[in-house]
């Protein structure tokens, strides 16, 4: 898949690009994140998050860039017994999910020139996740790497017509192949919404 | 241009640090983590030798203690505790005991067990708990009727133990006396209330081991 993403973006890149005003755009935003998996390990709508990214306009339609993501995830558990072979436990617990991602990815700008640029993207790499759980003053912690799949729908709002500055807002969904069978977490998903700064640059 | 730079980064370490998030402690230690455990070859669904006891010893305003700080190995109120922590503790552990269906007994009144009450402080041979829904295993070790307790692995905390010791069966076990019971109450260390929740701890003790009965 990731090879099929590398060879579409070199042949965009062959294609002759008009002229423009800019030729990439670095942006950082906050981040909210809905988990749609695993509600019973943090199903809270996290957003203590953030995004990092840098993007490279190849044509007026086309662009690709690299991007890191973060997010804070947690829940509450209430005080309870939990059974266990020869015994019990009775503790409250609070859950948290640290989930950051560095990926790479390919965007299709559905018009460029005017101060909304709204775009399409897919985005593929690696999602770290650590799962840890904490409980009076103890701890346990679980990391987990895996493959996660972004595809986002957003736009750019260039704040006056030839500003360098620029806003971002963008809805995705998550997918992450990570799983932690310490705390029975299955497959990570997810929808964020980014609302962020651009600043285009040549 | 370089002053748009700054800006987008010192941003970008606004919002990571406002994103890195743990719980407040004060949040964790409302409650005192309680774990229970019980010897499965004495206590199972075809028996319970709870039900064969009749009598138990528990030394009263005293506690045990090992410490890798202190020398000390007992606490007593008022003489190297300061406050009252110990007489309410052990009261409420034998008026629980008692509840449960069991009489009080002096040491030499051929007690059926006994219960210890022993304070760990940073003691480097002790498991503490297990995740909840997971289980690790438990190597338990009885050096002696008083002797210091317990396990395994590591601990830097302050955990309170309270154990249940076979003496009725003490011929039977090979000379041996076996610890059929344990209760782990922690952190003592960094509680707000540590008389206050460790009773409240005591009593989660007893209510998670419904089998700790005569009947």
């Amino acid at each position: 898949m990731f090879r099929i993403l590398i060879s579409i973006l070199f042949v965009f890149s062959a294609v002759r690009t008009k002229a423009q005003l800019y030729q990439s755009a670095f942006h950082v935003g906050w981040n909210t994140l809905v988990p749609l998996s695993d509600k019973e390990y943090t199903g809270k709508t996290s957003s203590a998050g953030v995004r990092v990214g840098f993007s490279k306009f190849i044509s007026d339609r086309f662009g690709f860039g690299i991007e890191g993501s973060y997010n804070t995830l947690d829940d509450y558990v209430p005080r309870r017994t939990y059974e266990i072979p020869g015994g019990a436990i009775t503790t409250d617990v609070y859950n948290y999910l640290y989930y950051f991602t560095i990926m790479a990815n390919g965007q299709y700008y559905f018009k460029q020139g005017e101060r909304f640029i709204p775009y399409a993207s897919l985005g593929m790499g690696i999602a770290f996740s650590e799962y840890r759980i904490f409980y009076n003053v103890f701890e346990d912690t679980d990391n987990r790497q895996s493959f996660v799949l972004r595809p986002e729908v957003g736009t750019l709002f260039r704040i006056k017509e030839y500003s360098s500055w620029g806003l971002k807002s963008s809805l995705s969904y998550d997918f992450a192949a990570n799983k932690s069978d310490y705390f029975g977490v299955d497959n990570f998903s997810g929808i964020s919404f980014q609302f962020g700064i651009v600043l285009f640059t040549d | 241009m370089m002053i748009r730079w700054l800006f987008l980064s010192g941003l970008m370490v606004v919002i990571f640090s406002s994103c890195m998030r743990a719980p407040q402690d004060v949040d964790l230690v409302k409650y005192m983590v309680v774990q229970t455990e019980y010897d499965t070859e004495v206590i199972n669904d075809a028996t319970n030798i709870f039900n064969t006891y009749g009598t138990f010893v528990l030394r009263q305003d005293t506690m045990g203690y090992v410490s890798t700080i202190v020398v000390d190995t007992i606490l007593v109120d008022g003489f190297n505790f300061d406050g009252e922590f110990v007489t309410p503790v052990v009261d409420r552990v034998t008026e629980e005991v008692e509840n449960a269906g069991f009489l009080r007994v002096e040491e030499d009144q051929n007690p059926d067990f006994a219960v210890k009450i022993v304070v760990l402080e940073n003691f480097s041979f002790f498991q503490t708990v297990s995740y909840p829904g997971y289980y690790s295993g438990y190597y338990g070790y009885y050096g002696g009727y008083y002797g210091p307790v317990v396990s395994t692995y590591y601990s830097n905390f302050v955990t309170l133990v309270i154990e249940v010791v076979d003496i009725k069966n003490y011929q039977a076990n090979g000379n041996k006396y076996n610890v059929i019971w344990s209760s782990y109450i922690g952190d003592l260390g960094v509680t707000l209330d540590l008389t206050g929740k460790t009773l409240e701890a005591v009593d989660q003790a007893f209510i998670q081991s419904p089998y700790f009965s005569k009947n």
